[in-house]
């Protein structure tokens, strides 16, 4: 569906995409994750053919942004970070809008704009001013109008940011909807687990290269050199301790209140012989298990740990 | 047919807000006190000369005369933030990535600009009334007047795209078009004074006239008077232009006709700032950067 290669932007002496190469496939949702200033938005804005690329193409579709973008529009939803909206329109007179700006024939809107604003839950709101939408509504509202002439690729970027916790679910729920509908989407946000929820794959950019690339498992998989496992006693949490230290290939051990966790170099056999040693030492163990990573560690391990 | 997307919401939104009607409001009553003060004058004279009704004539070219300059003025509010207003409100980048084209989008802004001068004029259109009940003043020449009056606002309208276009705030695209049709306005007309002084003190004769008639080509105010000569038989155009040298052949027809040949450069200059407007809106530009 999308094809990037060796993109580069620069802003004079600023290179803001440098060498960037992706593929996204049809149906996924890709997931674009990065510090502030990484280069998401600009990679955006350049799929979008909002900006000009300094060298490298981008295809979508087999088409190039540059040279047929004309073609591309009909192809790309576009939702940018920031973005403002006619206050003085209605709900119903902003979708015909941006429906007539993508030449749909009058008869065709009404029902258009009213399937389109069931997606987004903002049926009831139609005859309303979009001044009086909440934040959560006006994000709602710009996801709906880039739907309007139905396109196979959605660039959405930071589409939740602003959002209270609940409008965030709602968001995520449309997405979702419309990945059932056969869309591909783009989505960039710096809420990291919100995106390893919904994301295929995702795609850790930083200082305007992709750093990573994968599902979440695989991008974990290939990072972690140590896995951390936690380990829960009964009692004698002392001497737990103490025997974890005698172990091999064991690091890094913290200890809590009540549990124990360790960075582990091993494989599976040799956890599971690691706990028989445990239980031969009678600590009485009550869960042994391997803790989940998430986005947010991967992505500070990528990057660095620094927010640029 | 589709009507253009953005003019149609324009139209739509603009009558919603009450910052028009009061525009058009203050632009009725200027005209209309302008009217009233003449009328008021002439009357008063009347007690000791006696009223001429055939006065009534200049009532008409002053109406004309104040529809032309509050037109010059208003034109560049109306048009100046057009696209720099949309930058502003951070909608230019949900037009841009849309079928329409950049210069759907540069003209829908500039015929919506043109509606609201329209209303405004149209608005006025019951003072003139007064005039025909003198007569002297035929309605062909009051709608090819009005027709000159919109073709200058369009000119003028481009000029303030194409500042919009470049500039990302709207008080600076209204300065830079405020300065450029004050310098179509007042520059020319110091440009040409100034070519005359210079050459009489060189050669001790008269310049000639093709350099004035280049010069005043895009001059609002000589076109204006052009066809006000054309219709009320005055010759102040000619007057002036006999400063600069003897009119011959061409320069005889140009002279007498000069409402015309700015008219032509009104269309040319219109046609260049839309080119010029779409190629800067537009943000890609053909090239990689």
């Amino acid at each position: 569906m999308l094809e990037i290669k060796n993109l580069v932007k620069k802003y004079g002496m600023v290179t803001a995409v440098n060498n960037f190469n992706l593929v996204v496939k049809k149906g996924s949702i890709y997931g674009f994750v990065g510090p502030n200033g990484a280069g998401k938005t600009t990679t955006m804005k350049i799929m979008a053919g909002l900006l000009p690329a300094t060298s490298g193409t981008i295809r979508i579709d087999g088409f190039d942004v540059t040279e047929q973008s004309k073609l591309l529009k009909q192809k790309i939803g576009y939702m940018p970070d920031f973005f403002g909206v006619y206050d003085d329109l209605k709900v119903m007179e902003y979708m015909d809008f941006y429906a007539g700006t993508y030449y749909i024939p009058y008869k065709e809107r009404p029902a258009l704009i009213n399937s389109l604003l069931e997606i987004v839950d903002l049926a009831h709101k139609k005859d309303a001013y979009v001044d009086s939408l909440s934040r959560g509504m006006k994000q709602r509202l710009c996801l709906s109008r880039s739907l309007v002439h139905d396109p196979d690729l959605l660039i959405l970027d930071e589409p939740a940011s602003g959002l209270d916790p609940r409008a965030r679910v709602e968001m995520k729920e449309i997405l979702k909807q419309l990945q059932t509908m056969g869309k591909t989407i783009i989505i960039s946000s710096h809420i990291l687990p919100e995106l390893a929820e919904i994301c295929t794959e995702i795609g850790i950019i930083d200082h305007g290269k992709l750093a990573a690339e994968g599902t979440v498992q695989e991008i974990m998989r290939r990072l972690e050199k140590n896995r951390i496992l936690q380990m829960k006693p009964l009692k004698h949490m002392d001497k737990l301790c103490q025997v974890l230290q005698e172990q091999p290939n064991i690091v890094d051990i913290m200890e809590s209140t009540d549990y124990v966790e360790f960075a582990f170099n091993g494989t599976d056999e040799e956890a599971s012989r690691l706990l028989a040693n445990i239980i031969s030492a009678e600590i009485p163990i009550l869960s042994f298990k391997e803790k989940e990573g998430n986005l947010e560690e991967i992505f500070m391990r990528v990057t660095g740990g620094d927010e640029k | 047919m589709m009507m253009n997307p953005v003019l149609r919401r324009e139209m739509r939104t603009s009558l919603r807000n009450w910052r028009v009607f009061g525009a058009i409001m203050l632009y009725v009553l200027f005209v209309a006190g302008g009217a009233g003060i003449f009328l008021y004058v002439n009357m008063f004279e009347s007690y000791n000369y006696g009223f001429d009704p055939r006065n009534m004539v200049y009532l008409y070219a002053i109406l004309c005369a104040m529809q032309m300059g509050l037109v010059l003025i208003t034109t560049p509010a109306l048009a100046a933030g057009s696209i720099s207003g949309e930058r502003e409100r951070q909608t230019l980048d949900l037009l841009l990535v849309t079928k329409m084209s950049q210069f759907s989008i540069v003209i829908g802004k500039l015929v919506s600009s043109m509606g609201l001068i329209l209303l405004m004029v149209i608005a006025t259109l019951p003072i003139f009334a007064v005039v025909f009940y003198f007569g002297g003043v035929t309605l062909p020449a009051l709608l090819g007047m009005i027709g000159f009056i919109l073709l200058t606002a369009c000119m003028a309208g481009s000029i303030s795209i194409f500042f919009s276009c470049i500039f990302k705030r709207t008080v600076i695209s209204i300065v830079m078009v405020y300065l450029v049709i004050g310098g179509l306005c007042f520059g020319t007309l110091l440009a040409t004074a100034l070519y005359y002084t210079s050459y009489w003190n060189l050669y001790q004769k008269d310049p000639g006239l093709i350099v004035p008639i280049l010069l005043l080509v895009g001059n609002p105010g000589v076109g204006f008077f052009s066809v006000i000569d054309g219709q009320l038989g005055t010759n102040f155009v000619e007057t002036v232009f006999r400063i600069y040298g003897t009119q011959n052949g061409w320069t005889n027809w140009v002279v007498k006709n000069y409402w015309v040949v700015n008219a032509a450069a009104n269309v040319a200059i219109i046609c260049f700032f839309l080119a010029m407007a779409t190629y800067f809106v537009n943000p890609i530009k053909g090239k990689r950067k």
